[in-house]
């Protein structure tokens, strides 16, 4: 692994370098965690998906077997009568932000007065709320897939380099200068040596 | 800028960029049911809506304690082996019921205990992510 380039062989350098390793560390470790958090939550909004898909798919066909029902009794101005007399509900869109991640989000608000429909409809327009529901829900888990999908990669991306790139390449530097500054002290020991050596002789060339 | 401070930079960022999704100021769970949508501004000026189907959960199981502050803050402590730590005693009691675990305070917690939670209650917690002292 190659070092970082155009490093000044001083000990302050050196010191920055191993506080910089230390921040790397543990911002890695930091970002770790939040990939494994990341994954949990997609790997948990994945089956939740699937679930609500299955409920949606069940309540569907429930809900065309009411509507044939309702149909069948009131005539084709049942539905559109249901359309005109029902409540509006107030449709408020925002997003939740899970681990940085922003997700839409649909929460539908009922008012609270009831409309009175014949008998069998109100059950119907019960039905189709709860329908609705799920399909609301469906959407937004499919909507946080593919945003949770992304942060993810983007991510791992980062992990990946401070693992596998930056971190190493610290490590490499921290180790360059430590082997340069032994070697200096080294030499400086063995300078040190042969001066003592020299001004020896000269002492006992002088006696 | 060359490399190295670029380093720095990244570093830094990085770990602002993780907690970016914490909340300006928590509200209280009387304030939040009140509210027609109930939310709060994170602190990079968006806007988190809470599920008030959990907001009906934590009403029941604190009976409407208007000293719970939302979002609860599972703090994630990067030193040592890397634990969860609620550390307000509501809201680690409050936890705990959820979990069907003993209650303490501050109330430890590990990762599965985490995702647990997490599945339900997922927009009422938000992780802190604590590096811990950076040099």
């Amino acid at each position: 692994m190659s070092a970082l380039t155009r490093v000044r062989p001083t000990k302050i350098e050196l010191i920055r370098l191993k506080r910089r390793l230390t921040t790397s560390i543990r911002v890695r470790k930091i970002l770790g965690e939040r990939l494994t958090i990341l994954v949990n939550e997609f790997m948990a909004a994945l089956l939740e998906a699937v679930k609500k898909r299955k409920t949606l798919q069940k309540q569907l066909l429930e809900a065309y077997r009411r509507a044939e029902v309702v149909l069948g009794i009131y005539g084709p101005s049942a539905l559109s009568h249901l359309e005109t007399a029902s409540p509006k509900p107030k449709i408020y869109v925002g997003t939740e932000n899970i681990m940085g991640v922003k997700v839409k989000t649909i929460i539908l608000k009922y008012s609270d007065d009831v409309k009175l429909h014949p008998a069998g409809l109100n059950e119907f327009a019960e039905y189709s709320r709860q329908f609705i529901q799920v399909l609301l829900d469906l959407a937004k888990l499919e909507n946080e897939l593919y945003e949770l999908g992304r942060e993810i990669s983007s991510t791992k991306r980062k992990t990946n380099a401070l693992e596998h790139i930056i971190i190493p390449r610290l490590r490499e530097t921290i180790r360059q200068l430590q082997l340069k500054f032994d070697e200096r002290e080294r030499e400086e020991k063995a300078r040190f040596k042969r001066i003592k050596q020299v001004l020896t002789r000269k002492k006992t060339l002088e006696q | 800028m060359n490399s190295e401070d670029f380093l720095d930079v990244f570093l830094r960022e990085e770990l602002k960029i993780v907690n970016k999704h914490l909340p300006r100021r928590r509200a209280s769970i009387c304030e939040l049911i009140n509210m027609e949508v109930p939310y709060i501004q994170t602190s990079n000026g968006s806007i988190h809506v809470f599920d008030p189907r959990e907001l009906e959960i934590l009403a029941s199981i604190s009976g409407r304690n208007c000293n719970l502050k939302l979002p609860i803050i599972l703090e994630y402590l990067a030193e040592g082996d890397g634990v969860y730590i609620i550390r307000d005693p509501l809201e680690s009691q409050v936890v705990a019921s959820i979990l069907n675990i003993s209650f303490s305070t501050p109330l430890y917690l590990d990762r599965t205990r985490i995702l647990e939670l997490r599945r339900i209650l997922r927009t009422t917690t938000i992780i802190l992510l604590n590096p811990g002292q950076i040099l």
